[in-house]
């Protein structure tokens, strides 16, 4: 069995072949022009922006409360001090500490009965961001790995899977497993653009063009004979370095206007959600992006007060520009944590990890608008209907962008489920 | 081991038999005489394989070629100008063999198989120096297998020349599968992490019975606050079985084979001052080194293991994977499924290898010189025929493999950097110092290359770094009397400066197509002369031609 990638039309087949065919003859016919040429033509540009699935996750690192956010249970002795209010969506409550986000609810939905029954960090967030448990003698390509395998076009030339980070130098990690680099994170650390993006002093981009237009001879010389999977995404990464030249300007958040980065708000969260707006708007199939700490072990109710306005303003306004730009019809929008908080405070006046039962909130692409899956107790101390484990959410986001999650990946000969057998899509959850 | 995820059960359940299997079918089968050289059956079995499905295989590869893959996999490097000067004057009937023999006794191989020896052994982990140092003393004194394998068990941390090889376990200390399935895989060749806890209704006890049992060697195992490896004077393994039955593993083989543990009674005050010792081990300082068991598990493993009715297992892991190291691909295929359900492409060529490794006392060198020394070695990875090219494993045409970090960086030094410089290559005693500078000046490099595993494809953050880095810019095409770009610069002429920046980087001359290219951009070019040599040198560096072994 073979993966049903999103994009598997027929034009696909022809894509990869014609793509590098395209740029070789632009090279040659030219003998000045870059491979970047190639990209004004129309076909080749209309193939590129045929509608791509996207998808965007939003990492509440540490482990966002559900009382406090999407399951709240006000007025019990669990609920702790505050209310729940209504939503866009009528019938629909969630924790007065999202009110932009309450007015947004009619393009969301949540899962109120995850019951992953974990409560380690590193476990937790392996679990949701590689819809597996760890073992140690196995490794899986994280949930960007695979959506970028899966929906984007084999000649797709940005990378298709992006991490936002706060600090750090960016570059590249390691966490494709077995489908390989060239699906690994592209990580923007502090949301600056990535790594060898700027030509090196002295080199004028004439003269780097002609480089590579002999670089393309000679990789055609070698290439005749001996053209492998291998070697053909040696050449493909070239072309790719140059795309990526030539389009630095989608990593860079500092051409967004002053009102955008305005509406966006000063946190470090908004800069991030305003960078991966322009990035799902530029046809990067999965950014994540992260938002610490809710690890509230102690205080957690002024933590979530704080932390939570700063998410619900950043957020909200998020799933607005989407909205208003068309891109919810494309992208789907995940908010998620390694676990969700003990209905139990403890003597701090905190939460502790609690995988037991809690939530998760979707939007966008693929699944209904405006629903809730699943149900806790009055208390929230345990699931009472559709209990959801992590694998099976792996499984809906993965559906939900157009990938067939009961297919395989063929590598080197074997068989790698797209996501774990042993578990399915929440049906009713995708439309 | 590269950790990928569960491979089928089926296959993984019949693993076991396979130790047992491959010498009794090698005893049933008529194999070639034992006293042919290696490269000799190689060239047998792998031409008969070729016949019998009517592959003609490529062609030969040409001199200089053969000169650049050869050193490539034996020096770890691209040759240098001098050595390719030496080369051609040597008679052709004769120009392979001696680079073969000098290569082997060059400094070059013990380092660069050190190299390959840490990456196999210690994937993806940040290996500590007197690791790297027991691998080379390894490597040059040309090591046996079979007790490179030992130390890494049951080496002593008192002995100063061998206790890097106890890293091995020590990296893996702290997690008792690590230890367990890396030791399988990577010396037996059976990546057995799947019999832990997948489910087959016929096999599963058996399966988890050889999964615990290997790991019950070693479950006593850590390592002391003083970073000693150390043993617990008892412990058990326990596991549940798919019934839910609780069971206590046994100290059993992969071949099947046990060792039972004397029973000796333990007071319960004793057990207590057991444990008390190891915990003050574990957590303090200046405490005497830690008691010595009477029953080693791991002392036990490496007995069982090297027994002579055991043996073949670990023998047959390292030629597979000698093999595949300069083949490019295992006679089993992948490396880590040597099991009767994964047969080999060449049954009586792999029992062949197997049986010359252990009667020549698991001489690895030995091995080497024989694969590099075939015909089938020796193929063009050009498929210059109508049809499309036959499957891998017939071995019809060599395959183009990625350089590694290290021959990438170790390449890139020698082919930009001045001729003159590395003028000493074949005189093995001066060249010796000079190839160690080399390799610790290619550390930085290397790390910042990603290492080519089995899912391996040049990503683009190397291509940015090639095409945008001032690193790139200034370590290999900066202008400077010690670099190529002198020697271009001061060239006779242009079509001079071409073959020089061609034999220097790619091992060969320039066709007239090249030459004709860069000879008409650098006449329209003259006023900024270095300029153009430099994006000459960064395309020839950036071809794939450069960046495989081909």
């Amino acid at each position: 069995m073979t993966a049903h990638y999103a994009c598997r039309s027929a034009e696909h087949g022809m894509a990869r072949r014609q793509f590098l065919g395209s740029l070789a003859a632009g090279a040659a016919a030219g003998g000045m022009v870059s491979g970047l040429g190639a990209f004004a033509q129309p076909a080749v540009a209309a193939e590129l922006h045929r509608q791509q699935k996207r998808m965007l996750v939003f990492n509440l690192h540490g482990g966002l409360s559900q009382l406090e956010s999407w399951d709240p249970k006000p007025g019990t002795p669990t609920g702790g001090p505050f209310r729940a209010i209504s939503t866009s969506v009528p019938g629909i409550q969630i924790c007065e500490l999202l009110p932009k986000t309450s007015k947004v609810m009619h393009h969301l939905s949540i899962v109120r009965s995850i019951d992953t029954n974990e409560g380690d960090h590193g476990k937790g967030a392996y679990m949701m961001l590689h819809g597996r448990k760890q073992t140690p003698a196995s490794d899986f390509p994280t949930l960007g790995a695979v959506v970028a395998k899966g929906v984007c076009p084999e000649t797709s030339p940005l990378p298709g899977h992006v991490k936002i980070t706060t600090n750090g130098s960016g570059g590249r990690s390691n966490d494709a497993s077995y489908l390989g680099p060239k699906y690994a994170s592209l990580v923007l650390g502090g949301g600056k653009p990535p790594q060898n993006t700027d030509r090196p002093d002295g080199l004028t981009e004439e003269r780097d063009q002609q480089r590579n237009a002999f670089r393309k001879m000679q990789d055609d010389q070698f290439l005749s004979r001996r053209r492998s999977a291998r070697t053909e995404a040696y050449t493909f990464s070239y072309e790719q370095a140059q795309q990526l030249l030539e389009q630095r300007h989608i990593f860079d958040v500092s051409l967004e206007s002053e009102a955008a980065a305005v509406r966006y708000g000063d946190s470090e969260l908004g800069k991030q959600c305003l960078l991966a707006r322009r990035l799902i708007e530029n046809e990067i199939a999965f950014v994540q992006v992260t938002h610490s700490n809710y690890d509230t072990h102690n205080e957690n109710f002024v933590f979530h007060l704080e932390q939570l306005e700063e998410f619900d303003h950043a957020f909200s306004t998020t799933v607005d520009d989407l909205a208003d730009r068309g891109l919810l019809e494309h992208t789907l929008i995940v908010v998620l944590s390694e676990f969700g908080r003990t209905p139990r405070i403890n003597a701090n006046y905190g939460r502790d990890h609690w995988g037991t039962a809690w939530s998760v909130l979707m939007g966008g692409t693929g699944v209904h608008k405006g629903a809730v899956i699943g149900k806790t107790n009055d208390h929230g101390t345990e699931v009472v209907d559709r209990k959801v484990d992590h694998a099976d959410l792996f499984h809906t986001y993965l559906a939900a962008v157009g990938i067939e999650t009961s297919g395989s990946f063929q590598i080197d000969g074997r068989e790698q489920p797209i996501a774990d057998p042993a578990y399915q899509p929440i049906r009713e959850l995708l439309t | 081991m590269r950790k990928t995820a569960c491979y089928p059960l089926l296959l993984a359940a019949v693993a076991w038999v396979s130790g047992l299997t491959a010498n009794a079918a090698a005893a049933d089968r008529e194999l070639p005489s034992p006293d042919l050289p290696i490269a000799v059956v190689i060239d047998q079995q792998i031409d008969a394989g070729l016949s019998a499905k009517n592959i003609v295989p490529a062609v030969r590869v040409d001199d200089r070629g053969l000169l650049r893959r050869t050193t490539l996999d034996l020096a770890g490097r691209v040759p240098t100008l001098s050595e390719l000067a030496e080369y051609e004057q040597q008679s052709p009937s004769e120009r392979r063999e001696r680079l073969i023999e000098r290569l082997m006794e060059s400094s070059d191989f013990a380092f660069h198989l050190r190299n390959e020896w840490d990456a196999l052994l210690m994937p993806g982990r940040n290996s500590s120096g007197d690791w790297k140092e027991y691998l080379l003393r390894a490597t040059r004194e040309n090591r046996a297998w079979d007790a490179v394998f030992s130390e890494m068990l049951i080496s002593k941390d008192d002995d100063a020349d061998r206790r890097g090889a106890l890293q091995f376990l020590k990296a893996r200390s702290r997690d008792l599968d690590d230890m367990t399935n890396d030791t399988s895989s990577l010396f037996f060749g059976v990546s057995i992490n799947c019999a832990k806890c997948h489910d087959h209704p016929l096999v599963d006890d058996w399966k988890q019975d050889h999964y615990f049992g290997l790991q019950s060697f070693f479950s006593r195992t850590y390592v002391t606050r003083s970073q000693r490896l150390a043993e617990k004077p008892w412990d058990e393994v326990k596991f549940k079985t798919t019934e839910g039955v609780e069971k206590t593993a046994r100290f059993m083989f992969l071949s099947g084979a046990e060792v039972v543990e004397p029973v000796v009674e333990r007071s319960e005050a004793q057990r207590k001052a057991d444990n008390e010792e190891v915990k003050r081990q574990r957590d303090q300082d200046n405490v005497p080194p830690p008691p010595v068991p009477e029953f080693s598990p791991r002392l036990e493993l490496v007995k069982l293991a090297l027994a002579p009715e055991n043996q073949s297992i670990l023998a047959r892991n390292i030629v597979n994977r000698t093999w595949a190291q300069f083949m490019g691909r295992g006679l089993v295929h992948p490396v880590d499924q040597l099991h009767s359900a994964n047969p080999p492409s060449h049954p009586e060529l792999l029992d062949w290898l197997e049986r010359d490794f252990i009667t020549h006392q698991f001489d690895v060198k030995r091995l080497i010189r024989g694969i590099v020394s075939s015909e089938a070695y020796a193929r063009s990875s050009r498929w210059t025929q109508a049809d499309t090219p036959p499957l891998a494993e017939t071995f019809a045409v060599m395959p183009v493999r990625p350089l590694t970090p290290r021959q990438l960086s170790l390449s890139l030094n020698i082919a930009t950097t001045h001729p003159e410089r590395h003028q000493h290559t074949l005189d093995l005693a001066r060249w010796s110092p000079t190839r160690e500078q080399l390799e610790n000046q290619s550390n930085g490099f290397a790390s910042l290359i990603e290492y080519p595993r089995e899912h391996f494809q040049v990503s683009v953050t190397e291509s940015l770094l090639f095409s945008n880095s001032q690193r790139v810019q200034n370590d290999y095409l900066r202008d400077g009397s010690d670099r190529l770009l002198h020697l271009l610069q001061q060239a006779g002429s242009d079509d001079d400066a071409i073959r020089q920046a061609f034999e220097a980087v790619l091992t060969r001359l320039p066709d007239d197509e090249e030459l004709e290219l860069f000879r008409d951009y650098f006449a329209a070019r003259t006023d900024r002369r270095t300029a153009a040599l430099q994006q000459m040198l960064w395309a020839v560096l950036t071809s794939p031609e450069f960046r495989f072994n081909h």
